[in-house]
């Protein structure tokens, strides 16, 4: 009986166990949202743009657990490129919040990261231009101005290590463009409320 | 004894496993608590890791606890609680370090994911593995290698980065972690195999530790030592506790047998040695006592006992023994036989004595026992300690059950009428309270069923030797039966003074004295007093002396002693009146036979000596009376017979029957058959009456009154007739019925009229039913009103209510219309009395309105008075309804300008309506039973025939066009649309047919087609022609854009060099201002350069700006503005144009401050200067110009408007379009008063406030003044502000790095100032607005080249 008891709850607890490990991957493996970026520089993104080299732009949360993965793999993806390369990380501020509320342990990461520009992004306006809707998107612009790259440079919420989205970058900061627009899928937190998403038709001019 | 050959090796074995198994479950039980400890700690550390590093998930501003919190808590929480719980209640199973080894090693999974599968964090599990191998059991390292193994393949296949922190892993990464794994498995085998290898020798070396210690101690406390003697070196071992018992400290070695013999005692010497030698030659020796004596002189006896082992040569080897200090157990054997011995002295004297006892309390006993009354001791706390068997008996329990219970509670507790008894009350317990013995004699016990019995009890209490009240013996009776009998002869007493009042005599019992002892109430009656004004009294005192002759013999008959019997007397009764009396007179003696009394007893019959005068008066009418009896008789008989009404009479005791001769008659039987008995009477009744025949005589036992039965009765020949039964039973004396007597009804034909009548009834309410027709009736004498079923349900009046009790009750089932047209009708029908129809409505209870149809008709006399009304109501609310829709159906056939036809299945004409007529011309008396070919013609014909018969088959006919022909013979062009008609039961009987002249359409059709492709042929020319003009315009559009740049970059450039030299212009001038050597005349002048300066300034820069603005470059900064600052330094701007003009400038905010808008504030901040500036310009001398503020109520989005009105000349219709166009001043320059300005303010205003989302505008009214207006969204959303405007560059992320500006000039007109004039000049300065927006602090240097 004892044994039996001892059976049924072993059991019970491999499946509770089970259960919780598979809403923990599901949860991690979740995509976020993403908008309509340009497919050309937004000029009225606020960001300058030097032109005899490709700029990239992380747009994050600052606040955001998940992009700690984000903004590491984006140092291990500076380290490995030999590209001259303009990096914006522009952090969002929603509207209402204080203008220190973006100086996190994220802000300052971005920092101390050799040749990146960091933004405050008032109202997450220059992330709608980018066509953002979630923290960790990437997006890489050519010297010309065409978009080359958009999506995450993590393979999962908060995991560092490979991932194809710094793959593809370094493939195409290599000189090994590809003919086709490479998007990655993109894990981390929302950078907007639902509601407050506006009409994509203002924000993508 | 057997001799010793070898140890019991096997269970020392098992001694040793079991050791070991103690020693491993105290592992396992460490390690589990050890491991429960553990995950403890991690699950607490894994939430706390948790809240550190990624406490929240964000989605915007707002924020949720991120599910790593949830998952380290719950999760983990999920993964430690069975670990923990089986090693907090099962410690040390097997199961349990198995649980824990899956859980520490999906703890590491975990760990490992949540790192994302950092190569660190795999330490973990070595760690574990590590942790595991405290249990020293290998199978659980097994199990975790088996779990880490199934996860790092599960995972490194379906998501790799989780447990390898990379995306591509190599196939066989797996398997070299999983090598890691058994790498330090190897290991940790190896050091848990050592482990218990030691563990094993440890228990062995414990065990026989642990021996030794336990058989020393075992020796220490029996007092035994031992020894060994070996036969080689003739020496003795001996252990410490045979030392100690020879009285010899502990030494190492062996002793001699002489030793050993030196010892003993000189008496024992000797057998000593015998006992020894025998053990050495035989190897068997019984156990022996001998004396010792201890160097200390001491004497002690030992009791030896041994045995031997053999050598190869089948000698003893070795004598192995063992000696037991027994003198004080001898000792005590000694005393405890002394002891035993006086010990039986004492029980024999004992038991002698406690039989006296028993004989003593057996005879107490016995006595108790035979008491009747009830005993019981009970003790001072009021509970029972003996009770003897009567009161165990009378109380209905057993002894056990009331020994030790408290007597009150028990017994006593309630009175006899079932009110408690309080025990403070209670005599018994009163009697133990002040030791005052108590008696009862109205109290009762109760028994144990409950019920309770009248007792008589004393209450003795008892005292100690010390005084002190010890209990109370309670003797208590059972009164029940006294008590009973006391009532019993209460009650006899009460009766016979009962049944002596009830005495039809006179009573009177006399003393010899002739006093009256005791009298009835008949003799009080008689003597209008009352019996105890008569009791006690002389005779003599209570009658009258009149009465002296009617009690003067009593002294006589005393003296005689003989009584006097049965002689009738007159007496005088109460009322003086005269009395008869039969008495009697007896006296009556005590036990000695002496007369002590008289009895007198009289009967008053005075009625009896009436009625015997008035008998004989009777008799002789008695017999006038018969002889009239007989001739009633005969009369009753003939009446009778008219009536047809028997009569009967039965006598009850015999059950004989006399009929009269209607009664044989009725009944169709002759007189000489008829037997005469109620049985016989009853086979003439019909059998399925019979039955309820026999119940009613059967019932109409003990009635007084009449009964009656209507049966049937089944005749000799065979027919059947109704009659009526009356009848009436008489009783005897003694209520004994004696007979019954009745008549019986021959009532056939009324009941065949009943018949009839009843048939013809239903018959009439089910024809009203059907027809929905109710009858009524109204009697106007009585004003009783009756309603048939169908009236009720006409109107919806419940039946049980009853009949309407009067004519409102009647007229409240109308509506108001309703019965004014009834009371009408009805008062006209009885004033008229002809009869009269009319309909009303009726409003039923449930809503539901029904129209009737109603008639009344007098109902007269001979004399042609009306007496009532009676008439009928008829439900025609259907029939109106089928009515209305038949007439709305024919209006609306008869108004359709469609011609409509019905025909038969044979084409026969049945219907024309009016559409029809106008159509083919035909009127319908013509066409209506002809055939429909008339209207069709000859080549169309077999479509008709096509139709009827796709409808015969129950297919639908779709619309379809024709051609009919009218009766002019014109073809005309018809849409047809067929349809079945049908009867009730939904056979097909004919079609309809409705008909539309298309022939118009058909024109229009035509007419349209070519219409249509002319104007597509006009349209493919417009397009054409719109092509080249749109390249046109395209074309002339690029001009206008490239000429509109070239005009905005011509005065871009032209402004930019208007400015350069203005600087130095004014650069110059304002130094020239500062040099205090200047007299009045040189300032004057260097004032006006400097005026002339500034509006030539001011004119560049709204110049450039309406350029910008033009051109699409002007870029806004909007933010929240607070408006109060706003307006205040606006207002500041203008304070010295405001007293220069003597203008007065009022504030007006309706709604408070503290509002923001979404703006760029210097722009905002130059329009609003722009309109306050004009209204202080152009307003009339002393003029006033207000300014408002406030967000308008109830728009959306949320808008602020400001707005300026001055008391101006205003601006008229005309002009107001031109407003703001660059350049047009309105003419203003050909006003009589000059004043400056461009014309570009307004313009350059409206393009600044529409970039910031507003609207600009102006009110005005000539005479009165102007309101220039500006509407500016309101902060309260700024992101959408924020999207419309672009990006806010966050000038704070500067602020933290201070920079230098590098301004090269390479004007040569300025090239002239000094450091000095820089510092110190006024351009040295920037506003603090716009060094606070910037975070600019100047330190300036001017270095020339």
């Amino acid at each position: 009986m004892l044994h039996g008891s001892i059976a049924l709850g072993t059991a019970a607890w491999l499946l509770v166990v089970g259960a919780g490990i598979a809403a923990l991957g599901v949860y991690s493996n979740t995509v976020g949202r993403s908008g309509e970026t340009p497919q050309r520089w937004p000029a009225d993104c606020g960001l300058g743009r030097v032109e005899d080299r490709p700029a990239l732009v992380l747009i994050a949360h600052p606040r955001c657990p998940c992009t700690r993965a984000t903004l590491g793999e984006l140092d291990k993806l500076l380290a490995q490129n030999r590209q001259p390369l303009q990096i914006h990380v522009l952090f969002v501020l929603p509207p209402g919040m204080a203008q220190d509320w973006v100086e996190t342990d994220l802000w300052r990461t971005a920092l101390q990261l050799p040749g990146v520009e960091v933004h405050r992004d008032l109202g997450g306006v220059s992330a709608r231009r980018f066509g953002a809707r979630t923290s960790g998107q990437v997006v890489l612009y050519a010297r010309d101005g065409r978009l080359e790259f958009r999506g995450g440079i993590t393979s999962s919420r908060g995991h560092a290590g490979d991932n194809s989205g710094s793959a593809a970058i370094l493939a195409i900061l290599g000189e090994r463009p590809s003919a086709a627009l490479l998007s990655t899928p993109v894990f981390g937190c929302a950078l907007f409320a639902p509601a407050s998403l506006p009409d994509c038709s203002s924000c993508n001019p | 004894m057997q001799p010793i050959t070898s140890l019991p090796s096997a269970l020392a074995t098992d001694r040793t496993a079991v050791l070991l198994q103690e020693s491993r479950v105290r592992i396992y039980e460490k390690t589990d608590h050890l491991f429960a400890r553990l995950m403890l700690v991690q699950w607490l550390a894994g939430i706390v890791a948790a809240l550190l590093i990624s406490p929240r998930t964000w989605i915007g501003a707002t924020s949720t606890i991120h599910i790593h919190v949830w998952a380290a808590t719950f999760l983990g929480g999920a993964i430690a609680s069975l670990p923990l719980f089986l090693a907090w209640k099962q410690p040390g199973r097997v199961v349990n370090r198995h649980v824990i080894a899956v859980a520490q090693m999906l703890s590491s999974g975990l760990l490992i994911h949540l790192s994302g599968g950092r190569i660190e964090t795999h330490f973990h599990i070595f760690g574990s593995l590590a942790f595991l191998a405290f249990y020293r059991d290998w199978r659980v390292l097994m199990t975790a290698t088996v779990v880490t193994a199934a996860d790092h393949i599960l995972r490194g296949w379906l998501w790799p980065q989780s447990i390898f922190g990379v995306f591509t892993p190599t196939h066989w990464r797996w398997i070299e972690h999983a090598s890691w794994v058994v790498f330090a498995d190897i290991f940790l085998l190896i050091s848990i195999r050592l482990s218990n290898r030691e563990m094993g020798e440890v228990a062995q070396r414990s065990e026989l530790e642990t021996a030794a210690q336990r058989l020393a101690q075992a020796q220490e406390v029996t007092q035994t030592g031992s020894w060994e003697w070996a036969a080689e070196t003739d020496a003795a071992t001996w252990s410490a506790e045979n030392f100690r018992l020879f009285g010899l400290a502990p030494a190492a070695g062996t002793v001699t047998r002489e030793f050993q013999l030196s010892c003993v005692h000189p008496d024992d010497r000797a057998a000593a040695r015998a006992w020894t030698e025998q053990a050495m030659r035989t190897g068997e020796v019984a156990p022996t006592d001998f004396r010792i004596v201890r160097p200390d002189a001491e004497v002690r006896l030992l009791h030896l006992r041994a045995t031997s082992e053999f050598g190869q040569q089948g000698k003893v080897s070795r004598i192995l023994g063992t000696s037991q200090d027994v003198t004080e157990a001898r000792r005590a054997e000694l005393e405890l036989r002394t002891a035993n011995e006086a010990l039986a002295k004492e029980v024999v004297e004992r038991q002698r004595a406690e039989a006296e006892i028993r004989a003593l309390q057996s005879q107490h006993e016995l006595i108790l026992n035979s008491i009747s009354e009830g005993i019981q001791w009970i003790d001072k706390d009021s509970r029972i300690i003996f009770e003897n068997p009567a009161a165990t008996r009378m109380l209905g329990r057993d002894a056990a059950e009331l020994i030790g219970r408290p007597a009150h509670a028990a017994m006593h507790h309630r009175r006899a009428d079932g009110t408690p008894d309080p025990h403070p009350e209670c005599l018994i317990c009163a009697g133990l309270r002040d030791g005052q013995a108590a008696a009862g004699i109205k109290e009762v016990f109760w028994r144990k069923d409950g019920t309770s019995f009248p007792v008589e009890y004393t209450s003795s209490p008892a005292r100690d030797p010390a005084g002190e009240i010890a209990g109370t013996v309670v003797v208590f009776t059972d009164i029940s039966e006294r008590r009973a009998n006391e009532e019993k002869l209460l009650r006899q007493q009460t009766e016979l003074r009962v049944l002596f009042d009830l005495m039809p005599a006179m009573i009177w019992f006399k003393d010899t004295e002739n006093g009256i002892l005791r009298v009835n109430r008949r003799v009080a009656d008689a003597a209008g007093k009352t019996v105890e004004e008569i009791e006690g009294k002389p005779t003599i005192e209570v009658y009258p002396e009149e009465s002296a002759q009617f009690y003067a013999d009593d002294l006589e008959v005393i003296r005689s002693g003989e009584p006097k019997l049965g002689y009738v007397e007159r007496m005088p009764g109460s009322e003086g009146q005269e009395l008869w009396v039969q008495t009697d007179k007896v006296p009556y003696r005590d036990q000695l036979g002496n007369v002590v009394g008289i009895v007198v007893m009289a009967q008053d019959v005075t009625a009896r000596q009436r009625a015997d005068e008035a008998l004989r008066e009777s008799e002789h009418a008695q017999r006038e009376i018969a002889s009239q009896l007989e001739s009633e008789r005969a009369r009753l008989i003939a009446a009778q017979a008219v009536a047809k009404v028997g009569s009967w009479e039965t006598d009850l005791t015999t059950m004989v029957v006399t009929w009269s001769a209607e009664t044989y008659r009725i009944f169709a039987t002759d007189p000489d058959h008829f037997r005469g008995t109620h049985a016989e009477f009853l086979t003439l009744v019909h059998p399925e009456d019979r039955a309820a025949v026999k119940a009613a005589f059967a019932d109409s036992v003990g009635k007084q009154g009449p009964c009656a039965i209507e049966h049937r009765l089944l005749l000799p020949d065979g027919r059947t007739t109704f009659v009526e039964e009356r009848w009436q039973r008489f009783y005897d004396d003694q209520g004994q019925p004696v007979r019954a007597v009745g008549t019986c009804h021959d009532i056939s034909e009324r009941k065949r009229s009943e018949q009839v009548i009843e048939r013809t009834l239903q018959r009439l309410n089910a024809a009203q039913e059907i027809a929905q027709i109710g009858d009524w009736e109204w009697d106007l004498a009585t004003q009783a009103i009756t309603w048939s079923p169908e009236v009720f349900a006409i109107v919806g009046r419940d039946p049980s209510l009853g009949q309407p009790r009067n004519y409102e009750e009647v007229a409240a089932s109308y509506d108001a219309s309703s019965q004014a047209l009834m009371q009408e009708k009805v008062c006209r029908a009885i004033a008229s009395g002809e009869t009269q129809k009319y309909e009303l409505v009726a409003q039923r209870p449930d809503g539901r309105r029904v129209q009737v149809q109603a008639m009344a008709v007098p109902r007269k006399n001979d004399n042609g008075e009306v007496l009532g009304l009676f008439g009928t109501i008829q439900n025609i609310t259907e029939r109106k309804q089928a009515d209305e829709t038949r007439a709305r159906l024919a209006a609306i056939v008869d108004s359709s300008s469609d011609a409509i036809v019905g025909k038969t299945l044979e084409g026969i004409i049945t219907s024309w309506n009016a559409g029809a007529e106008r159509l083919f011309g035909y009127r319908a008396e013509e066409i209506m039973g002809q055939p429909s070919a008339m209207i069709i013609p000859p080549d169309r014909r077999g479509e008709e025939a096509e139709f009827l018969e796709r409808l015969r088959r129950e297919e639908g006919v779709e619309h379809f066009e024709s051609v009919h022909v009218a009766k002019d013979g014109r073809r005309i062009e018809v849409s047809l649309s067929i349809s079945p008609v049908r009867d009730a039961a939904g056979r097909l009987i004919g079609v309809s047919k409705i008909a539309r002249d298309v022939t118009e359409r058909k024109h229009a059709e035509a007419e349209l087609l070519r219409s249509r492709e002319a104007v597509q042929k006009l349209n493919a020319d417009l397009e054409q022609r719109v092509v080249q003009r749109t390249e046109e315009f395209l074309a002339a559009a690029a001009e206008a854009a490239r000429a509109n740049r070239a005009k905005s970059e011509f005065l871009s450039r032209t402004s930019h060099e208007l400015r350069t030299p203005l600087n130095a212009i004014l650069g110059f001038g304002q130094l020239l201002e500062m040099e205090e050597s200047f007299g009045a005349e040189p300032r004057g002048s260097v004032e006006q350069i400097l005026h002339a300066g500034r509006h030539l300034l001011s004119l560049v820069n709204e110049v450039l700006d309406i350029s910008n603005a033009e051109s699409g470059v002007m870029t806004l900064a909007l933010e929240p503005v607070p408006v109060d600052r706003l307006i205040t330094e606006t207002l500041t701007l203008v304070r010295s144009l405001e007293r220069t003009l003597k203008i007065e400038v009022e504030r007006v905010s309706p709604l408070g401050g503290g509002w923001k808008v979404l703006a760029d504030p210097q722009r905002l901040k130059q329009v609003l200067l722009n309109l306050l500036s004009n209204a202080i310009k152009y307003n009339r001398p002393s003029g006033k110009v207000v300014v408002e503020f406030a967000p308008i109520e109830g728009a959306d989005p949320p808008v602020f408007r400001f707005s300026v009105q001055d008391t101006g000349p205003g601006i008229s219709p005309e002009k107001l379009p031109r407003l703001f166009t660059p350049f047009d001043r309105l003419d203003a320059e050909r006003s009589k008063v000059h004043i400056a300005g461009t014309g570009l303010g307004l313009a350059l205003a409206k393009r600044m406030v529409e970039l910031m989302g507003g609207r600009i505008g102006v009110e005005s009214v000539i005479g009165e003044g102007s309101t220039f207006w500006v509407e500016v969204p309101l902060a309260e959303s700024p992101a959408a502000a924020i999207e419309q405007s672009g990006p806010i560059p966050d000038p704070a992320s500067a602020s933290v790095h201070s920079r230098t500006l590098l301004y090269i000039e390479d004007t040569v007109s300025i090239s002239g100032w000094s450091p000095a004039s820089w510092r110190g000049g006024r351009r040295s300065t920037c506003s603090p607005l716009r060094r606070g927006r910037w975070g600019w602090k100047w330190r300036s240097s001017i270095v020339r080249i």
